[in-house]
């Protein structure tokens, strides 16, 4: 996998390699133009004219100067340069964006784990006040003579089966929702 | 001996009220990075790493003048260099990604395939600045004075060049997909491979 990246990397240094040598063949056309212009325009006692000509021509080297030191870099680095820019990619912003994210999922974590907490206790307290009913109910009926409950009893316990059990395909398995409901005493 | 300790004063920043402590000290009795000397700068060797650490740590470049800096490769993602001083710099190849550069000097920078992409260069000063093949893709160059600036095969798409100057600039072959030209200055400019129906507004081509 590493090998894919440098590799990828490599051809990455080779195209940009391609692009900026083209920049320097561009320069280097584009003062030997002006060059050739001021000569005329020095033919023709244009003064001014040479001036600004040459100093358009200065600032065309100075750029192919520094694609000259582009290219240079880029085809000497070799594999030093691919696994400096690599190591430079993998240590730039994704690690940023990781440690971004992993503060907000801090935050997911308690907030869902708060939010399920939350819904334990809103079951339990369900089941209480099914209870207290319940009792109330059939103390009702037992004392008073009257006709006996033909609703089925509310079932509290949350169970999950394979069975009945849809696993997402980026969700927690059977087992590991299954371990935390046995944890929750759900 | 005592530390040497720069005259700038932080005024933004988690730092904001403490002096800078950064160096090495020009005669100024500024740091490297602060000194108002227009003359050439002993940067450290390790200026990349510093800055980069410095834009990680979201530390200020406030006031910071980099003139001629080597940067190659540096990575500056969503750093804060609103108007600093980078005129002459090299960027090429740098990761500037989201990086503020509002107002920011980079006059005759070399910034060739650098990756802006969301980039604030709103109101920046890019006269001169080689920029081509770069990745300005969702930049601001709002206002953006970028006269004589090389923007060849750059990637403009969706970028905001409102109001920008881009008089005399080269845009050959760049791509300007969606990108916004309302009240752009192009005059003279190189556009030759570019299909402006494609920009989302239309630019002046008129010299003033």
């Amino acid at each position: 996998m590493l090998d894919d990246d440098l590799d990828r990397e490599r051809r990455r240094i080779e195209d940009l390699r391609h692009r900026a040598k083209r920049r320097l063949e561009e320069c280097t056309r584009e003062a030997e133009g002006l060059q050739s212009r001021g000569t005329r325009t020095a033919g023709d006692g244009d003064a001014t004219g040479t001036a600004e000509i040459e100093r358009r021509v200065q600032k065309v080297r100075g750029r192919a100067r520094h694609y000259e030191d582009l290219v240079s870099e880029l085809e000497s680095g070799g594999d030093a340069l691919a696994a400096e820019v690599l190591l430079a990619r993998l240590q730039g912003p994704e690690v940023d964006l990781l440690v971004g994210e992993v503060e907000r999922n801090r935050d997911l974590v308690v907030q869902r784990t708060t939010a399920l907490l939350r819904a334990r206790d809103r079951h339990r307290a369900l089941r209480h006040r099914w209870t207290e009913l319940a009792e109330k109910i059939r103390l009702l009926r037992q004392t008073r003579g009257l006709p006996e409950a033909r609703s089925a009893p509310v079932e509290f316990r949350i169970n999950v089966a394979p069975a009945n059990y849809v696993q997402q395909p980026d969700g927690p398995t059977y087992r590991e929702v299954s371990d935390v409901i046995h944890h929750l005493g759900l | 001996m005592s530390a040497f300790v720069c005259r700038h004063t932080w005024r933004s920043g988690p730092d904001t009220g403490k002096r800078c402590n950064l160096g090495p000290r020009m005669e100024d009795g500024f740091c490297v990075f602060h000194s108002e000397l227009d003359e050439e700068r002993p940067y450290p060797a390790d200026i990349s790493a510093l800055l980069e650490e410095r834009a990680r740590r979201g530390l200020s470049f406030e006031n910071f003048r980099l003139p001629d800096a080597k940067l190659r490769r540096i990575n500056l993602t969503g750093a804060d260099l609103a108007g600093v001083d980078l005129s002459g710099v090299d960027l090429s190849l740098s990761q500037l990604m989201k990086a503020k550069l509002a107002k920011a000097d980079l006059t005759n920078a070399f910034l060739f395939g650098a990756n802006l992409q969301e980039s604030d260069l709103s109101g920046a000063f890019l006269l001169g600045a080689d920029l081509a093949e770069a990745d300005l893709f969702g930049a601001s160059l709002r206002e953006a004075e970028a006269f004589g600036a090389d923007f060849r095969r750059a990637n403009l798409a969706v970028a905001d060049c409102s109001g920008a100057d881009l008089s005399e600039a080269t845009l050959s072959e760049a791509n300007v997909n969606g990108a916004n030209f309302t009240s752009a200055k192009l005059a003279d400019a190189l556009l030759d491979g570019v299909d402006m129906s494609r920009a989302a507004s239309k630019a002046d081509l008129t010299a003033e």
